[in-house]
């Protein structure tokens, strides 16, 4: 290694440390602060996964997505307060009014945009930290247990830095009607900011809940969100998980949510991007128990410079479980964006029905896409299908929808719209169905009035 | 005026000529069929005239109720009072047949200057004219035509039709597929829609729906020009002796 590199090397992820020492001087169990110092050696081992020397090559899986300009950041490292009302956060709202809701700010807590009440017996639903101190007997037993931090520096550098988050805990049997939106927010800052969300979602066995985790920015500045989400599902629970993205214009978005299901546990998540400059998501279901389904859909829309990778993978340990996953992507203008979606069935795991379809729409010359289904299968009784398809929009459609009165335009929007109205109408509760059917329209009405302006 | 006006229409594709002179001249409350073997540029016709941007036309001109039809885009057409039933209708996954000829609607009423039509009188009307084609609501709240069967789309056409009351409408064997009863349904959708200012052109390669649907005039088109003009006995003629006789008389002519 050079003098120079080394010194680059060195000064990186500074404000990270110091951060870190700030953390640890803060009041905790032992077992936290065990935890965190652990995660911390693994990320001055790891780092961002970066390419750094030969001996370092990049991670495969990092080849699309360049991660030197945020590794390279001084960013200020950690929650900062920010004035915000919520007129301000009004158009970023979703659902209804009796949703439980919990608002971060700069990382943040903030009561008075948030409101729980009315929780079936015995149900948890409040901040990571105030849990931590109130109920960390329910926190213990499944923070940090599922995404693993031995292997990924970022997972490593929230599970390090974390300060505060969403904790949502149902126990046996019981049942969380009422959704419950969890809103990380940044409201900008005089220097980038960074901050570690971190979400931990327990359904115990036979107790279903309902999640909203929506990153919002409200600042067109650059900052980082890394945020780490861990589900997990009892025997025959239920979880409904929804993800949306909608960071600012500057924003990078990485982040990782940890999905574990035991017997005839159900996860159905569905991640929804349209912000930030860069996103990278990794999703990843372990299927542990016999009988577990997991759903894993995505869509993405983008445009301008936007990059936005999910790479998933879905983990068959066991017999008899099922996994259907569908993301599509809608780009636009010079766009990049990635597909990587690994199922791997282990040797026992028999009567495995692996479904993926990965399906792109590049509305311009300009924009494009990696797309890479990835199958490692073991067993031998299986029925496991992938595929996956770039195209653009059909002129013969366009012409149709044309003779019927519709502008050159509209046309566009509305095939584009009907390329993944599929995944939005399969969601299952109506104003989360409702809520993203209106953000969905919007932003492909946005894209065509983008498209007017750049007079194509 | 003449609700349309042909002439000399020459066009096609890149490096083809299909169409190779047509002259045709509809009035408002007339029916005229088009009738040819396969091939003859029946369909190109029908492209030509809706805006299909793959066609061009190379020579002539056409009017439509005295605008130079070729000025306008495809949906200018449309909002125009133009209405082409395709020969092969078109899948659009993902977008309800409703929501689709709502957002038509009121594309239609914004060209004209009018003001939107609210859900309830859209319903109502949707309502209607489902009953006036006899469509089974549950086609209407499907994706358009996807996975429909062939006699549903072309149902679905004339359903189209009847939501947007087009001033011309071109159908373009609209008759084919279907079965004996739903030939019946359609026909009367289309006698539905027939009045004194609307006029249509109906392409067909039988005479079973001009027996529904008796037009004003048959046209025999060959090789990129209509050869023949006649009444409906025309048709008739064609269904008893095929069109060997015509292309005779074609190229005796020749
Ligand atoms: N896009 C195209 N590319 C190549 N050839 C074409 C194209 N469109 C039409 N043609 C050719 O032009 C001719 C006329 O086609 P058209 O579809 O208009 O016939 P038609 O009279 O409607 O026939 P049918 O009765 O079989 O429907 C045919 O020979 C056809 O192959
Ligand atoms: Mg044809």
């Amino acid at each position: 290694m050079t003098e120079a590199i080394k010194q680059a090397e060195t000064a990186r992820y500074t404000t990270f440390y110091d951060a870190f020492d700030r953390v640890l001087s803060q009041d905790a169990p032992l077992w936290l602060h065990r935890l965190r110092s652990d995660a911390m050696a693994h990320f001055r081992e790891l780092g961002m996964p970066v390419a750094r020397e030969i001996a370092f090559p990049l991670r495969e899986d990092w080849v699309y997505t360049d991660l030197r300009g945020i590794a390279e950041t001084s960013y200020h490292a950690g929650p900062v307060e920010a004035r915000l009302d919520e007129a301000a956060l009004a158009p970023y709202e979703f659902g209804q009014d009796d949703w439980h809701r919990l608002v971060f700010v700069n990382g943040v807590f903030s009561p008075a945009l948030s409101r729980v009440d009315g929780l079936p017996g015995g149900a948890v639903v409040s901040t990571l930290a105030e849990a931590l101190v109130e109920h960390p007997e329910l926190v213990r037993p499944h923070l940090a247990r599922y995404a693993e931090f031995e292997r990924t520096g970022l997972t490593a550098l929230n599970s390090a830095l974390f300060e505060n988050g969403l904790f949502v805990y149902v126990p046996r049997g019981g049942h969380l009607e009422t959704p419950v939106h969890v809103h990380y927010v940044t409201a900008g800052h005089d220097t980038p900011l960074a901050t570690q969300p971190r979400t931990l979602i327990a359904a115990g066995d036979g107790a279903s809940l309902k999640v909203v985790e929506s990153y919002t920015g409200l600042t067109e500045q650059a900052y980082l969100t890394n945020a780490v989400t861990e589900i997990a599902v009892g025997r025959d629970g239920n979880v409904d998980h929804y993800r949306i993205n909608r960071e600012g214009a500057g924003a990078a978005h990485l982040s990782t949510t940890q999905l574990h299901l035991e017997g005839n546990g159900r996860i159905s998540t569905f991640n929804m991007c349209m912000g930030g400059a860069l996103t990278r998501n990794d999703t990843n279901a372990r299927l542990d128990g016999e009988h577990a389904v997991v759903r894993m859909n995505g869509l993405f829309l983008v445009t301008g410079n936007q990059h936005v990778d999910n790479h998933t993978a879905i983990d068959h340990a066991v017999p008899n479980c099922d996994s259907y996953e569908v993301y599509k992507g809608i780009l636009e203008g010079r766009s990049r964006g990635v597909f990587n979606g690994k199922v791997f069935v282990h040797q026992d795991a028999q009567e495995t029905d692996a479904k993926q379809l990965n399906k792109n729409l590049m509305l311009s010359p300009d924009a494009m896409i990696h797309t890479k289904p990835q199958l490692e299968i073991y067993a031998d009784q299986v029925k496991c299908t992938h595929g996956a398809t770039v195209g653009q929009l059909d002129e013969d459609q366009i012409f149709y929808l044309r003779t019927r009165g519709l502008s050159h335009d509209s046309a566009c929007s509305l095939l584009t719209y009907g390329f993944a109205a599929d995944l939005i109408r399969r969601l299952r509760i109506d104003a989360v169905r409702s809520s993203l059917d209106t953000l969905f329209e919007t932003t492909i009405r946005d894209l065509s009035l983008a498209r007017d302006k750049a007079g194509r | 005026m003449a609700l349309l006006e042909i002439r000399n229409l020459r066009g096609g594709i890149k490096d083809l000529d299909i169409i190779n002179g047509i002259d045709l001249t509809v009035n408002r409350g007339e029916v005229h069929a088009i009738m040819g073997p396969n091939g003859s540029g029946k369909s190109t016709l029908g492209k030509i005239l809706a805006g299909h941007e793959e066609y061009a036309e190379t020579g002539g001109t056409v009017r439509f109720h005295g605008k130079d039809l070729f000025e306008l885009t495809p949906e200018e057409r449309a909002n125009e009072g133009m209405f082409l039933a395709f020969q092969y209708p078109v899948e659009i996954p993902g977008v309800s047949n409703a929501y689709f000829l709502r957002a038509a609607l009121n594309e239609r009423l914004k060209y004209r200057g009018e003001s939107e039509m609210s859900a309830g009188a859209f319903r109502r009307l949707m309502n209607e004219k489902m009953k006036q084609v006899d469509m089974d609501p549950d086609l209407a709240r499907r994706p358009v035509n996807e996975d429909f069967s062939g006699g549903e789309k072309k149902r679905n056409e004339i359903f189209h039709m009847a939501v947007l009351e087009p001033t011309l409408s071109i159908l373009d064997e609209t008759d084919s597929g279907l079965d004996i009863d739903a030939m019946r349904i359609v026909a009367r959708g289309i006698n539905q829609q027939r009045s004194a200012d609307n006029a249509m052109i109906v392409i067909t390669h039988y005479q079973r729906l001009l027996d529904y649907v008796v037009p004003d005039y048959v046209h025999v088109m060959y090789e990129g020009r209509i050869v023949k003009s006649g009444e409906k006995d025309l048709a008739l003629q064609l269904e008893e002796r095929g069109y060997e006789w015509i292309r005779e008389e074609v190229e005796a002519a020749g």
